[in-house]
């Protein structure tokens, strides 16, 4: 008796260890990105230098749903497959230069010296629990170098799920950046065309 | 039978034929003792001469009134003067006082004016000016001449000084912007001094015009001036155009002082001019000395403080000089300046005299000397300056011919002809020629050193190392490869310690989560939203 209690000591630690944890879906934001085409040449020198998320965002890795007003939680089982800095920045630059009809620069690094700068603040972007995804955003552009000021703009939008779970607020989400995207193209071309 | 015998006994009786004497005796003495009581006090007045005084004629009066007689008129006992007795009326008797005064009463011309004459006709008498001090005086001393001020009339006694006897005589009136203040009462020459002292008498209230600041100066005659603008007269008026007379007024930017004392010595200056020459009445007179020349320091050139005017120059002082026995030795000038208070905003007072002695005593202390300046580079004029010249030499004021004598300094040419023998003396006994040779043979090792094979060849290392440099500074580059490694390990090691502490705040939450699942809650699932 004694030497069966024993052995159920060390082996029931074992069988914790042995239980399954539910599996992990993550998603990728650019996922529907076609890669583009048109000029490599580009008019202008334009930058998306800076990407600023809410830390509420880049401190979670699961996708955050807001599920009481002013209360969010981040998905265990549904998370980005990459930083969601990364993930933004990524979409932005390529639905900004889609708008503009021409590259954009994803990294101040790849061009220091640039004839129109960007700089995006996300302040909110999360799908709720009425069945939306909302965004809201400011950005900045800047024309003339480091000595030019630049001009502010905020966006804020928000749209329907387009399917229940996840993948439609990562649907969701990925059509409000796009709209973000042609808004800063339209201020980046405006700007240009003031310029 | 008895014998009768007369007792005869002779009877002393007093005849009254003796009543008679009595009476007269008693009536004597009443009258005497009458005569005692009503008669006035007898006096005795003492004059260098009787000249119009007669005995048992002469009366002597007050205001015209006769309040008693001269009795007799001798000569005294040194026979150099004359006594005269006279009794006065009772009533008068008060009116012998300690001060009061006796003149005899004649005809008088003079620059004042011409009086007693009534007495040509009445003959002279003696004139009582009665005093206001303790009663009880009997012997006098007569006036010669009638006093100018009645004693006891309010007002204010000042004295006068003059080096030279001025055209001033005993009532020459004393002028106040024209209009009269005063008078002079008397002069006489003073042979201990030299000086001719006048006693004057300023009548209340115009006394308290008289102020430490007052000025007075001679104002007889008429004074012309010839300027750029012409010829000004000045007159002050007629009277003493004539007869002589003193003005009074203040120096011309000074304002009134405190008010003098009965008493006080004022300088009688000879013109307004003299007065604006030297404003001020008190001040110190020291000396110094310089040892360049003084050509240009004439008597009134100006002694200054750091540009304040401080006072005037007095005199070369030659005399003295020669005095000392210091010719032929190269000895320096002495000069005489008068330093006065009044000008460095000091009140014009004894006590201003000792506040500025005490000031220049501190400051010669601390380094203040005295030098010769330019006044004027056209005309050569040189004054005397008081400067602080930093010098250490701890001096105390020295004394020369009786005087106080200043430290002095040389500047100008002078002083930096002394500067630069200094400079050269102090060059002399530096050891260069050691120090020369030692730059020399330091000079050599230098260029020794500049020849050297390794110092030819630095400018190609630093040329390499500064190369070396760049590279390395490159690399560090915003735009550089490192900067673009570096970037991303970065942004992963921020991961990983996100991952970290989410694991830490698991484990708070759930501490058996390292061997046990974690309890997981189910995801909350999103519906679809309302197209």
């Amino acid at each position: 008796m004694r030497e069966v209690a024993i052995a159920a000591a060390l082996f029931l630690p074992l069988l914790a260890c042995s239980s399954s944890t539910p599996p992990v879906t993550r998603y990728l934001l650019r996922g529907d990105l076609v890669p583009g085409s048109g000029r490599v040449d580009a008019p202008a020198r334009v930058v998306l230098a800076r990407l600023v998320v809410a830390p509420y965002l880049s401190g979670a890795e699961g996708i955050v749903i807001e599920t009481a007003p002013g209360q969010v939680q981040a998905a265990n089982q549904h998370q980005w497959a990459e930083p969601i800095e990364a993930g933004i920045r990524s979409f932005l630059s390529a639905e900004i230069g889609a708008a503009l009809g021409y590259p954009l620069s994803a990294s101040y690094l790849d061009r220091p010296a640039w004839d129109q700068r960007v700089d995006v603040s996300i302040d909110r972007l999360h799908g709720t629990m009425d069945g939306t995804a909302v965004l809201e955003a400011r950005y900045r552009i800047t024309s003339g170098g480091d000595s030019g000021e630049g001009v502010e703009f905020r966006f804020a939008s928000s749209t329907a799920l387009p399917r229940e779970g996840y993948s439609g607020v990562v649907e969701a989400e990925a059509s409000l950046l796009r709209e973000l995207g042609r808004a800063i193209a339209g201020s980046l071309a405006r700007d240009a065309g003031r310029t | 039978m008895s014998e009768a015998r007369a007792d005869v006994s002779r009877r002393r009786r007093i005849s009254p034929i003796w009543i008679v004497p009595i009476v007269a005796l008693l009536l004597g003495i009443w009258m005497l003792i009458y005569t005692l009581q009503s008669q006035g006090p007898e006096i005795t007045i003492v004059f260098s001469t009787a000249d119009g005084i007669e005995a048992g004629k002469t009366k002597i009066k007050l205001r015209s009134v006769e309040i008693g007689l001269v009795e007799s008129a001798g000569l005294g006992d040194d026979l150099e003067s004359v006594v005269v007795t006279a009794r006065l009326d009772k009533e008068a008797t008060p009116l012998l006082r300690e001060d009061t005064q006796f003149w005899v009463v004649r005809p008088r011309i003079g620059a004042a004016g011409v009086s007693g004459l009534d007495t040509v006709l009445s003959g002279a008498y003696l004139q009582l000016a009665p005093g206001t001090g303790p009663e009880g005086r009997r012997d006098y001393v007569g006036l010669e001449n009638p006093p100018v001020t009645p004693a006891g009339t309010p007002g204010l006694r000042i004295t006068l000084t003059s080096d030279h006897g001025d055209s001033l005589g005993t009532g020459d009136p004393i002028l106040y912007k024209g209009h009269r203040i005063g008078r002079v009462e008397s002069g006489e020459f003073d042979l201990k001094t030299q000086t001719m002292t006048y006693a004057a008498f300023i009548e209340a209230p115009f006394d308290d015009l008289i102020t430490t600041s007052t000025r007075f100066w001679n104002a007889s005659g008429i004074s012309f001036e010839l300027s750029a603008n012409g010829v000004e007269a000045d007159l002050a008026s007629l009277e003493t155009l004539l007869v002589g007379g003193v003005a009074a007024g203040q120096p011309k930017g000074v304002g009134a002082g405190p008010p003098v004392e009965d008493g006080a010595v004022f300088a009688l200056y000879d013109s307004y001019a003299m007065v604006n020459e030297r404003p001020h009445r008190y001040g110190i007179e020291y000396v110094v000395r310089f040892s360049q020349s003084v050509r240009g320091l004439k008597p009134g050139a100006p002694v200054e403080y750091r540009g304040i005017p401080a006072g005037q120059v007095e005199r070369v002082m030659v005399s003295d000089l020669l005095g000392q026995g210091a010719t032929g030795q190269g000895a320096p000038v002495p000069v005489l300046i008068r330093l006065e208070p009044g000008r460095l905003a000091l009140p014009d007072t004894e006590a201003g005299v000792e506040q500025l002695r005490n000031a220049v005593e501190a400051g010669v202390a601390n380094g203040m000397r005295a030098s010769l300046a330019t006044g004027s580079l056209i005309t050569g004029s040189l004054l005397v300056a008081l400067d602080n010249h930093g010098d250490p030499t701890v001096v105390e004021i020295g004394e020369f011919a009786g005087r106080p004598e200043l430290p002095t300094v040389a500047t100008g040419l002078e002083g930096l002809e002394i500067k630069l023998a200094s400079l050269l003396d102090k060059l002399n006994a530096l050891p260069l020629e050691g120090t020369v040779k030692e730059a020399q043979q330091t000079l050599a090792g230098l260029d020794k050193l500049l020849n050297s094979r390794g110092m030819q060849e630095l400018p190609t290392s630093l040329d390499a190392t500064l190369r070396e440099l760049e590279t390395t500074l490159a690399s560090f580059s915003g735009d550089s490869q490192l900067q673009e490694q570096l970037l991303p390990t970065i942004a992963e090691l921020d991961r990983t310690l996100a991952s970290f502490r989410r694991v830490l705040d698991t484990l708070d939450r759930q501490p058996n989560a390292l061997v046990f699942n974690r309890e997981l809650e189910a995801d909350p699932l999103p519906p679809v939203g309302a197209r």
